[in-house]
């Protein structure tokens, strides 16, 4: 007996749509949300299309419409026809649940028809539908899992048969949706004050951290959502300069400034003597120095970059700065520091009056791994990003 | 594999490997005590039903359903299958299992062989055997007999069949993943409700598994891949990244009933290292003795009648009622599906032809059609989903059955048995046209 193969919906996921949602979303400072940003865009503008090759009518997106409130809550909604699709993409390899976060299934404006089961395999670049529900199902099947306001259908209740889907839409519509209360409507002061409350970015998750009625209420104007998504962004990055990428240095790809040691080092032929007599291996990788001003008066630095690419294909990384060419000591006072994207400081090292040079002790990270480098002196910060 | 005869063999005896080969049929005298009872008893009654697979099935199927229906609602069914299986875990003896479902394991274990088979010839996987895909496909039972509807639906059979493909499958995926994966990596691709159900297999209490599994949700937010296409090789987090874990899992603790106690980062890292032995445990399961196996499996729906019922006469008449209902909906089908096919157009039937009589895989019709096989599933999908439609509107308009969502994933499993049969028929003329009924 031949397997249900045209069971599971099984789609592409563009590799530069890859690039692109990743770029999108990142400003988003907590790793964890970051990630849910990148593959609900992922799987929305993957489903997108398919729907619109399937009906030949392109879908309404109806939810989100800027990818960071993606932060705030997880999945999309999507209109086609008369009828209202939620998707909610996963990372789970094993499809044994659907869990459907309970504001598309209690908020009379949110809740949709069809709930799609998605999982998003980015290593594969393979996006499966692997079935569906009606919320009609859900809210009567389902378990609500009161830790994370969830609502957790078991797989034997979901539809695995995206033939069945398509089949449906065809035969004469059955109840999708069952009855909600409505939700007591909030007054300003009330979304004042839950505002206020929550604006914190150190509040992880505000959705878990005020009453069901008062986040559903909050959830009625997505403006008031875009209050809560705002402080949660990083930094304004657009005056910071391009990322460094470590790895296309690996193929000769440099960014522009940066200069190898000979070149930087020139008139320097001491300096270039005392750098190589630093730690560093022979044969460790690659070297290039960028000279950075500090400030308007054009106090400089030189920041040194050396990567190397390890056996178990992780990278080591050894920062180095020195004073300008010419100088003999670095700016009292000047601070170095690397931190994660999150700003946790890694390392940090401190100039003294008579500093030669700074260096952070070599790390090894994985590629791809994102850093900050801070050039710190008085209140003036330059800040640098390196992708391993 | 010798292949059971008798009603009796079929519900009462279970497949022995020895060394990866089949070395017989084991019989489980509880079942047969059961069967033999049941078997005289319809035999005695006034009106003795039809001596097939399909009334049986139909025969222990009900029973299974009434002993559910019998028991208290949902939630609280759910609570005693955590106990029993705690239970289970924490004692020698294993409870035994209700006796449908254990005459539905035994009746199903050719179906189970022969995926088995199929898998271990079709798929070159490096070090599994028969044994190992046999473990995978019977691991998915309670699903088969959770999802099975007999209404308007295939024979169990059929339905198993599908499902015990799709378990070897999905299970050769996952085990290829952990493989793959570090710690991290891996933590992440598991669903909760897998990452609970490897936790309860470990023996944690309910208490331990919700802690863990708020450490685990912690972890999955500060901790995630920093590369948008490689997420394999998660790397280990950072202390300051372990220091924020531990953070929102000290804040968030508190609303855990009981709440739980402080954490330190150095125990929150060791709590998620076991989960991921735990989870390379779950799916990677040793082999075990098939039928202790099995026990186990079907603890999960330890129903709330441990006594052995008395076979019913009631229940037989109930049983054959519903299984001559089948048996004329599936005859009148073959003909909708008949006249379907024919109106379909020749290139979608010579598709068909190829994929169901040839038993041609996707990719080796693309290359004969010279298309892609993202081509021919596009097609194929849509042949099934002109016959599904036919079947579902023919039942409505003739049976007046109410096309659900339900009602209509049961015609799908229908539909699928159908084309495999009216296909492979094609194919050997001697094939008895009766075999489209059970």
């Amino acid at each position: 007996m031949v397997g249900l193969e045209t069971a599971q919906q099984q789609l592409e996921i563009s590799p530069a749509l890859q690039q692109q949602a990743w770029h999108e979303t990142h400003a988003i400072a907590i790793p964890g949300l970051r990630w849910q940003a990148y593959l609900n865009q992922v799987c929305l503008h993957t489903i997108g299309p398919w729907l619109e090759e399937r009906t030949g009518t392109p879908p309404a997106i109806s939810f989100p419409t800027t990818p960071g409130l993606w932060s705030l809550v997880n999945g999309s909604a999507l209109t086609l026809g008369n009828r209202r699709i939620v998707v909610i993409p996963g990372e789970a390899m094993d499809h044994e649940e659907l869990r459907v976060p309970q504001e598309w299934i209690d908020h009379p404006a949110w809740l949709g028809d069809y709930y799609l089961a998605v999982e998003v395999d980015v290593d594969a670049e393979s996006l499966y539908v692997w079935g569906y529900s009606t919320h009609h199902t859900i809210k009567t099947q389902g378990v609500f899992d009161s830790s994370d306001l969830t609502y957790c259908l078991d797989s034997s209740a979901v539809i695995q048969d995206m033939t069945v889907f398509w089949v449906t839409q065809h035969l004469p519509p059955e109840p999708t949706r069952m009855e909600v209360p409505p939700l007591p409507t909030l007054t300003a002061d009330q979304v004042g004050t839950l505002l206020r409350d929550l604006q914190d970015p150190a509040i992880a998750l505000p959705r878990l951290e005020v009453s069901t009625g008062e986040w559903l209420g909050l959830m009625s104007q997505e403006h008031w959502l875009r209050q809560l998504e705002e402080p949660r962004r990083q930094g304004d990055r657009s005056s910071a300069s391009t990322p460094i990428q470590l790895g296309q240095w690996l193929q000769n790809l440099f960014e522009v400034g940066w200069q190898t040691l000979e070149e930087a080092f020139q008139r320097d032929s001491e300096m270039a003597v005392n750098l190589r007599q630093q730690p560093i291996p022979p044969d460790s990788g690659l070297t290039r120095v960028k000279t950075i001003a500090l400030d308007a008066d054009w106090q400089m630095v030189r920041l040194a970059l050396t990567v190397a690419p390890e056996l178990d294909g992780r990278r080591r990384i050894t920062v180095q700065l020195f004073p300008a060419a010419g100088a003999t000591y670095l700016p009292t006072d000047l601070q170095l520091s690397l931190k994660t994207l999150s700003d946790e400081v890694i390392q940090a090292v401190n100039a003294s009056s008579e500093s030669h040079y700074l260096q952070l002790r070599p790390f090894k990270c994985a590629s791809g791994r994102e850093f900050r480098l801070y050039i710190q002196i008085g209140d003036r910060a330059i800040m640098e990003t390196i992708v391993a | 594999m010798t292949p059971r005869r008798t009603i009796l063999e079929l519900f009462t005896t279970f497949v022995q490997f020895t060394n990866d080969h089949f070395s017989g049929w084991a019989v489980d005298t509880r079942l047969r005590r059961s069967m033999k009872r049941a078997l005289a008893a319809c035999e005695s009654s006034e009106k003795p039903p039809t001596q097939s697979d399909g009334f049986w099935v139909a025969y222990w199927h009900q029973q299974w359903r009434q002993a559910a229906e019998d028991g208290s609602g949902g939630e609280e069914v759910r609570e005693e299958i955590q106990n029993s299986q705690l239970k289970t875990q924490n004692s020698q003896s294993p409870i035994p299992s209700p006796l449908p479902l254990s005459h539905l394991a035994a009746y199903l274990q050719e179906t189970c062989y022969w995926s088995a088979q199929r898998a271990a010839t079709t798929m070159t996987s490096q070090h599994l055997n028969l044994a190992d895909y046999f473990q995978l496909a019977i691991a998915s039972f309670p699903k088969v007999i959770q999802g099975y509807t007999p209404a308007q639906g295939a024979s169990l059979k059929t339905y198993a069949s599908l499902c015990f493909g799709n378990a070897i499958r999905d299970g050769l995926r996952r085990q290829r993943e952990a493989d793959s994966r570090s710690n991290w990596g891996l933590l992440r691709k598991l669903s909760q409700k897998c990452f609970a159900d490897m936790l309860r297999q470990a023996g944690l209490s309910a208490d331990a598994i919700a802690h863990y599994q708020l450490a685990w949700n912690c972890f999955k937010l500060y901790c995630a891949p920093t590369n948008p296409t490689a997420t394999r090789h998660l790397a280990d987090p950072d202390r300051a990244t372990w220091q924020t874990i531990t953070e929102l899992y000290n804040q968030q603790r508190l609303k855990l009933s009981p709440p739980a106690a402080i954490a330190t980062p150095v125990l929150l890292e060791q709590w998620l290292t076991q989960c991921a032995k735990h989870a390379r445990t779950y799916l990677h399961p040793p082999t075990a003795s098939l039928n202790v196996m099995l026990a186990d499996r079907t603890d999960e729906f330890q129903d709330l009648l441990p006594a052995e019922a008395e076979a019913s006469p009631m229940m037989a008449l109930l049983a054959e009622e519903e299984w001559q209902e089948r048996q004329t909906y599936r005859i009148q089908v073959q003909q909708v599906l008949t006249d379907a096919i024919a109106r379909l157009t020749p290139p979608l039937q010579e598709l068909l032809t190829l994929y169901y009589a040839q038993r041609w895989t996707q990719q080796q019709i693309a290359a004969h059609l010279e298309t892609k096989q993202y081509t021919v599933s596009r097609r194929l999908s849509s042949a099934k989903e002109t016959l599904l439609l036919a079947i579902a509107q023919w039942s409505q308009e003739s049976l007046h059955i109410t096309p659900t969502s339900t009602a209509v994933k049961g015609m799908s499993v229908l539909l699928e048995e159908w084309l495999e049969s009216h296909y492979q028929a094609a194919n050997h003329s001697l094939k008895e046209a009766s075999t489209w009924l059970d």
